[in-house]
């Protein structure tokens, strides 16, 4: 287990974290600037925090108190960066031999044919760093990396530069090595997609401190903070006053002041009258309702009448800006390429959306 | 050709070699600390070490009298010790030499060690490596070319230093008279066949050198 509580302060950006992470393999998700890297540098011994401790397995890395700081090399722990940073002097061979430093010269050599054969680096390995694709160098650099048997990897977006492609392969590879060789993997991306591919456990960095620890459904669906929301493509985030509620009902009423417009939400338990939250919707939720068809009673009073004012083709679905006030748009709307050709709707089209009680999540005032 | 211009020659050669050595030990040493330490006074030190390439020669000769001359700071110790002064030797020759060539090594040497991408430096330690194996395996290998272009360029210093060689070594034909002050000599008493000879061999050997200095240089920047 990997226990690790700091805090850095660089001047214009303070990093202030805990985090306690199991086996297996943890995403530590963040915009840019949200002190991922800066947290992984700790981990290795690169950057040395202002105060705090950091442990692994219960070896102590790191203890400000207790005049504790390892040296990086006795740390034990493999560090893949977004660039591949192989030894431009050294063969793909030698660079995967590089760290194994304990063992009898033909045993070191199987090691690293080993190495070479998992990551699919057969052929390769009198070429030099310049000669081989980016997906292959990141390969030799997971395999420099794995070969020293470390007892942590770090992973810096280290599949960022890739195309598509490489990229799902790659995972591919980090799944089979997790699995092999049980090693505890930290891996840190800003992108949505791979968060979500990786791994069920998501640490949800930003500005320096944890967002969000959870599931991936707790985060998709259930985000703790507006910041969270937004990353994770809650497009629709009201500022709404609660009107009215009816706890007999299971029902309040809120007003979203700057847009003009009402709706109805779940109650929760211990919200008062005149109250301010957040309450957000996925832009997926939001159904547009066919004229011929009768409304189901489960949308109850959230249905909206106005019009869709603009529509972006995104590849695989498309996006609608519905507008029913005088702002520019008060939802946005997903919806897929096969419901947007039944749907047969235009740009300036008068339509009615709604969206479901379960579609509705709220974050209190603040956070 | 005549004996006194061969052993000129010959002396010449062997102060800039032994300089040189002298210059790669020490330099080397220097540039790793200024460029990947940070410590109190390190751009003093920086500038103490680059003063001679900037100094008249004879200011830093002068100063080497201060300190190695038998009553200087260093040289009375050596002095009273050993009954030796390193003055009007050869070894004076190559001290002035390593002093003023010092500098050229450690600026393209300095350079060609922070231009190593600190990643790689910080992988090496993350492989278990310590300071001294990732200098040896990485920052060196990896800044060999401009260590060799500073190299060569401190030993064709070495060889043409004149003003501090002769503040410290003097003129004595068949002891300390280096080439350079065998040119002198030979301008200064009319000797111009003699003189002629040796300037065409200098400008065509300094030349050579800052040819292939440039060539390995280029390719580290």
């Amino acid at each position: 287990m990997i226990e690790v509580h700091i805090a850095k302060d660089l001047g214009n950006f303070t990093l202030d974290l805990s985090l306690s992470l199991q086996k297996g393999l943890t995403v530590l998700f963040g915009p840019s600037g949200a002190g991922k890297t800066l947290t992984l540098q700790t981990i290795a011994g690169l950057v040395e925090p202002d105060s705090g401790t950091i442990r692994l397995d219960g070896v102590v890395y790191f203890d400000k108190k207790g005049g504790v700081n390892l040296p990086i090399p006795r740390r034990r722990v493999g560090y893949v960066f977004q660039e591949p940073s192989l030894f431009p002097h050294m063969t793909v061979f030698e660079n995967i031999a590089y760290g194994i430093s304990d063992l009898p010269s033909e045993e070191k050599r199987q090691r690293v044919k080993h190495m070479i054969e998992k990551m699919r680096l057969s052929g390769l390995e009198k070429n030099f760093p310049h000669q081989i694709s980016g997906g292959q160098k990141q390969r030799v650099a997971l395999a420099r990396a794995l070969a020293t048997s470390p007892l942590l990897l770090l992973l810096d977006e280290p599949f960022a530069s890739l195309d598509h492609p490489v990229r799902e392969k790659l995972r591919l590879d980090l799944f089979r090595i997790i699995e092999e060789d049980h090693v505890p993997v930290v891996f840190v991306t800003h992108d949505v997609e791979e968060a979500f591919v990786l791994s069920d456990e998501i640490v949800v960095l930003n500005d320096g401190k944890i967002e969000q620890v959870g599931t991936k459904e707790d985060i998709f669906y259930r985000p703790q903070t507006k910041s969270v929301a937004k990353f994770f493509g809650v497009k629709n985030i009201f500022y709404a006053k609660v009107a009215n509620i009816h706890p007999e009902e299971g029902e309040m009423t809120v007003y979203v002041e700057n847009r003009g417009f009402e709706a109805s939400i779940p109650y929760r338990k211990g919200i008062r009258e005149g109250e301010w939250v957040h309450f957000c919707i996925r832009p997926e939720e939001i159904m547009i309702l066919k004229e011929d068809r009768p409304v189901k009673r489960n949308l109850r009073a959230n249905i909206f009448a106005g019009q869709i004012v603009r529509i972006v083709e995104k590849g695989s679905e498309h996006t609608l800006f519905f507008k029913q006030g005088q702002s520019d748009y008060d939802f946005e709307i997903c919806i897929s390429n096969l419901a947007y050709r039944s749907l047969c709707i235009k740009e300036g089209q008068m339509v009615k959306v709604a969206f479901k009680w379960e579609s509705i999540w709220l974050i209190p005032e603040g956070k | 050709m005549e004996g006194s211009i061969l052993f000129s020659l010959r002396l010449s050669l062997q102060v800039a070699i032994a300089a040189t050595v002298l210059v790669v030990l020490v330099g080397t040493g220097m540039s790793f600390i200024l460029a990947r330490k940070s410590f109190r006074g390190k751009e003093l030190l920086d500038i103490l070490l680059t003063l001679p390439l900037v100094l008249p020669p004879t200011v830093t000769g002068y100063y080497l009298i201060l300190f190695m001359g038998r009553n200087g700071f260093l040289g009375k110790y050596l002095f009273h010790w050993t009954g030796w002064s390193i003055m009007f030797t050869w070894y004076a020759a190559v001290l002035a030499s390593f002093i003023v060539a010092l500098p050229l090594m450690i600026k393209t040497t300095r350079a060609a060690i922070e231009s190593v991408d600190q990643n790689l430096i910080n992988v090496s330690y993350t492989l278990g490596h310590g300071e001294l194996k990732t200098f040896f395996k990485v920052i060196l290998p990896l800044s060999k070319k401009g260590m060799i272009a500073g190299a060569i360029l401190s030993f064709a210093r070495a060889m043409g230093e004149f003003g501090a060689t002769l503040m410290v070594a003097g003129n004595i034909p068949g002891k300390t008279t280096t080439m350079p002050i065998a040119i002198y000599t030979s301008a200064s008493s009319g000797e111009w066949s003699k003189a002629n000879m040796m300037v065409v061999f200098f400008t065509l050997v300094s030349g050579f050198f800052l040819y292939i200095a440039n060539k390995l240089s280029k390719k580290v920047i």
